[in-house]
Parts: C-alpha cells; sequence; structure tokens
C-alpha cells in the first residue's frame, strides 16, 4: 500500500456515485449481445455487474429471470420463491424487473412483509421455510 | 439482489434452488445460455406485467421475525444476555440493519447498532485497500471505524452489504483473521458445546482454509471434510445434519441448530457474529485470546496468497490437472506428503492443485476473471516460510504445465 493511500480513511464525496444517474442507466443502456463484458455471467454467487458498464441492466435481468423461469419448469420446481434485496441502489430497480417477469410467468412470489431489506442467510433457510404438502418439490427456492 | 461487499455502483442477482444453498453449474450453466440467447433475440417472448400489478400479486412473508425468533435454537443467546456480554454490531449499511435492532429487543441483548444509516451511497464508509467503497466485513481497511471504536465493546461485529459474511472485532486483537476465527469457532463449536449434535458430526471446511483446523480437529478427535472452493459443497452435509459446521477462509461459514438439525445452507454472518459472543460469555475469554491459545498448543500458521501469471491455456490446464502430473518430490525443504487435484473428503475435482508436507500447504487455481492464478500458500516454519513455498509453488506448477 502506497504511504500516502487513503485506504482506511472516510470515504469523501468525490468517492459517491451519482445513484439517480445509476438508476437511469439501469433503465436506459442496452446490452451489445457480442461484448462478452456485457453478456450475462451466471455463476455460483449470480450474474454481478454494474448498470454505467451496461453489465447490470434491466435487459439482464428481465431475461435471467425468465431463463430462472424455464429452468424451474423444467426441474419441476412448482413452489413459491422467496425474493429478497439488500441496500445496493440497483437492487431494488432489479427486483422490480424480476417481479414483473415472474408474476407475468406465473411464479409464486414471497416478499418481505414489511418491504424491507433482507439478508441473504433469510433467503437460504430450507427447513424453517413454509412447505405446502402437496408440492411435489420443497417449495424454498429463493434469491 | 445483491452484489454482496461489492461497490455501491453494482449489482447483483442471486438463484438459490429448493435446497436453499448455492446453484450448482449444472443450474447456472443453463441459465446463462438462456438468458444469453434471448438477450440476442432481444427479449422478445419475455412475458411482463406492469410492475403495480406485479406488486399486488405477489405474497407477503415475514423474513425478519421468523428468522429473529428462530435464533435461540442456534445459538445461546440466553447465556450471551446472562453474561452481560457488550456487543456492538455494525451493519456496514447493509441488508442487516433491521435485523440486529430486533435481535437486541427480541432476545434482551446488550446490543447497539453501530451504524444505523442506510444510504446507497454508503458514504460513511472508511475507504478499502484500493481507495473503494466495499462493504467487505474482513478489510482491515473497509472495517477502520468499527475497529477504532474497538474498545466500546466486548465483542464487535461487521456484516456485509447481504449479511452472509462475518467479521470479528476484540478489544485485544482488533479485527480477526477469518482463518482466526473459523479455528475457534470450530474449538469452541466441537470442543463440547454442542451436546445435542450428532455424535459424528464433521468439521467442513475448504482446502484452501488454514490447516489450524485440522490441527483443532484431531485434538479434539472430530472427523474434518476438505472441500473444494465455495459454499455450494457444504449443501448436502449441512441437509442431512452429517456436517456440523462448514466454513470458508473468506469469512463465511453457518453450522446446525442446538438440536442437530438445519438451520441454513448458506452462509450466515448474524449466526457467526452471534458464536463470537458466544464464546466470551461461557469460556471469559475473547476469540481472539483463545486463538493465541491455539497457536500455543498447535504452532503459529503464516497464510499468504500471491497471484501469478498465466494465459487462457494454461489456467484451463491448470484446472485439468492430475497428481500424475506433478513430478516434484519436495517442496521448501520437507517432503511432499500430498498431491491433490481433487478434494479428499467429497472426490470433487478442485479446478486446480494442492501439494503439502508436513508443516506446509500451497494451492493453486485459476482466476475465472483475469489473466491470473492463485496461489494460497501456509506454514508453520514462521512467517517468511509461506513466500519460499510460493516461490517453489510456482516451479512445480510451471512443471506441471509443461
Amino acid at each position: 500500500m502506497a504511504p500516502d493511500s487513503r485506504a482506511g480513511t472516510p470515504a469523501q464525496p468525490s468517492d459517491t456515485v451519482d445513484v439517480a444517474h445509476l438508476v437511469t442507466a439501469y433503465f436506459d443502456l442496452e446490452p451489445d449481445p457480442d461484448n462478452v463484458d456485457q453478456q450475462v455471467a451466471f455463476g455460483t454467487s449470480g450474474h454481478r455487474g454494474s448498470s454505467l458498464s451496461t453489465s447490470f441492466n434491466e435487459v439482464h435481468i428481465a431475461a435471467t429471470t425468465r431463463a430462472i423461469c424455464d429452468y424451474r419448469k423444467e426441474q419441476g420446481y412448482d413452489g413459491p420463491l422467496f425474493i429478497g434485496r439488500d441496500t445496493h441502489a440497483l437492487s431494488e430497480p432489479a427486483r422490480a424487473t424480476a417481479l414483473e417477469v415472474l408474476v407475468a410467468n406465473d411464479v409464486t412470489v414471497l416478499v418481505d412483509d414489511r418491504d424491507g431489506f433482507t439478508p441473504t442467510p433469510r433467503c437460504r433457510t430450507p427447513s424453517s421455510a413454509p412447505t405446502r404438502a402437496s408440492s411435489p418439490v420443497s417449495p424454498t427456492a429463493s434469491w | 439482489m445483491t452484489p454482496s461487499h461489492n461497490p455501491p455502483a453494482d449489482g447483483g442477482f442471486k438463484y438459490n434452488p429448493p435446497h436453499g444453498g448455492p446453484a450448482d453449474s449444472d443450474a447456472t450453466t443453463v441459465i446463462a445460455a438462456r438468458a444469453n440467447e434471448l438477450i440476442r433475440g432481444n427479449i422478445e417472448g419475455v412475458r411482463r406485467i406492469a410492475f403495480a400489478k406485479a406488486r399486488t400479486a405477489v405474497g407477503a412473508y415475514d423474513f425478519l421475525g421468523s428468522y429473529v425468533d428462530d435464533l435461540p435454537s442456534v445459538v445461546d443467546l440466553a447465556l450471551i444476555r446472562d453474561a452481560g456480554v457488550k456487543i456492538g454490531a455494525d451493519p456496514l449499511g447493509g441488508a442487516s440493519v433491521a435485523y440486529w435492532g430486533e435481535i437486541a429487543e427480541r432476545h434482551g441483548l446488550d446490543l447497539t447498532v453501530v451504524n444505523p444509516l442506510v444510504d446507497p451511497t454508503f458514504r460513511f464508509m472508511t475507504l478499502d485497500w484500493d481507495e473503494k467503497i466495499r462493504m467487505d466485513c474482513s478489510s482491515p481497511s473497509a472495517m477502520a471505524s468499527l475497529i477504532a471504536r474497538k474498545d466500546d465493546y466486548d465483542i464487535a461485529t461487521g456484516n456485509d452489504a447481504d449479511a452472509d459474511r462475518h467479521g470479528i472485532v476484540t478489544p485485544d486483537g482488533g479485527l480477526m483473521n477469518p482463518n482466526h476465527f473459523l479455528s475457534v469457532a470450530i474449538a469452541h463449536l466441537f470442543g463440547g458445546n454442542r451436546p445435542g449434535w450428532p455424535a459424528g458430526a464433521r468439521i467442513g471446511k475448504t482446502l484452501v482454509s488454514s490447516s489450524m483446523i485440522d490441527r483443532v480437529a484431531a485434538s479434539l478427535d472430530k472427523p474434518m471434510v476438505e472441500v473444494p472452493v465455495g459454499f455450494k459443497w457444504f449443501v448436502p452435509g449441512l441437509i442431512d445434519g452429517s456436517f456440523g459446521f462448514g466454513g470458508e477462509e473468506s469469512a463465511g461459514a453457518s453450522f446446525l441448530r442446538m438440536d442437530g438439525s438445519t438451520r441454513t445452507t448458506d452462509k450466515d454472518g448474524l449466526i457467526l457474529c452471534l458464536l463470537a459472543s458466544e464464546i466470551p460469555a461461557k469460556t471469559g475469554s475473547s476469540p481472539s485470546a483463545l486463538y493465541a491459545g491455539l497457536v500455543a498448543e498447535h504452532g503459529d500458521p503464516a497464510y499468504a496468497r500471491v497471484d501469478a501469471p498465466a494465459t487462457r491455456e494454461q489456467k484451463a490446464k491448470l484446472a485439468a490437472l492430475s497428481p500424475d502430473d506433478v513430478t516434484a518430490t519436495t517442496l521448501a525443504g520437507e517432503q511432499i506428503t500430498g498431491r491433490l487435484t481433487e478434494a479428499p473428503g467429497n472426490g470433487a475435482k478442485i479446478g486446480g492443485l494442492k501439494v503439502t508436507t508436513e508443516s506446509a500447504w500451497f494451492a493453486a487455481r485459476p482466476s475465472g476473471t483475469e489473466d491470473v492464478y492463485k496461489i494460497y500458500a501456509e506454514s508453520f516454519r514462521g512467517p517468511d516460510h509461506p513466500a519460499r513455498v510460493q516461490a517453489e509453488a510456482r516451479e512445480v506448477v510451471s512443471a506441471a504445465l509443461g
């Protein structure tokens, strides 16, 4: 670390992102399907990117959500899907896009009853999730 | 929806199938390919309805209440309350913010939410090592403001933005190295403090986590299982109760309920933070003091990670190595005792190489995003020895790649 590094010091106004611009870019910018940096790269930790670099935009989330709907159908998962969000600015518009696609594709979706933020482990608790006896699959798919 | 600890301009989208743990590559490959195909077709045929309509069609679930009320089944909150452990919890502006206040309220803990502010710029953070804002609870730079207040609490804890990871700060030790806290947590959980767990419950670790865990497991005579990097490898064992604990060196872990039943099948930063308070409540010692005890008993391992350049072809070859490709017989002055390209615990491919000697090891894994491979190394032979292990690891890897 350079001796004049600002690591560990409080963030300054110049370090902060323009949130309104970030959210507008989410809806405004469309990925180039031939640019590998703008494609969906869905690994174990899911898809990551930023609206500013056209790697995390409305089109990515709509397409990925539809792909998850298709995957659930192929696997025979017909239980409810739990969805949560953290406090990153893009988590809320992405959640809205996902809900629009999920509901239109007849997936039962459960959201936080306080409309608040949801830690990851709260979405990952198979045994304490509500169950539906008639469902052939443990209805605990979640994000 | 979360990009974990990553900077404020980032977004992330994860999917966990019904087992509740991270999706395996058979799911993620199909989903990514289908999503890119849809993007190429201008997402025509992706049915959508207006948000106002979608919003009214969803069901409501009490995520917070059901989580918070279940916590006494996994951590001894009564013990923490009765011992009067003074806790400071810093959500780093993330999703755990409302949870910590409720945990304190419902379970009567002496817990202060250090910074309850939510702001999507995360302007209250201290800058990470590269001068970026990053909500990394295992980074001394990102955690600097909490570390500065370490003497205000018996235990201070941080979580990343989606709260699946934990950072533990003690008055005597500051921010604990994640490997050190994992070792202490395992020594506590398997050292007689979970009598309700099955007798054969195993310790799950990734093969790049500290071998201090191996020594703790051996001294407690508990079975330990080494899996490749990634929490998904712990999911089956946490579901059937054969793993009591699963943890990664990147400060992500989970463990069973007191009665041996499943709590979560993904990392849970909140229960690890609460465990950090159960430990002094039970033992009277801070987790960092207990780690010093482990060092006195087992030795003082030094751990390091560096990147080495590799082309795309070299990375592919590294990921597909077999043990026979390793011709070296010694490493940094010791006989090589193990050459692994599959994890010993479950036979799964490492996607790289691990070489062990009596007191040291290295693991080499290709980076998924950059033209480098990562060399993890650890040694019980002094703070300078890992660098020698890493230097010789480069030679071993180069020879193996031909």
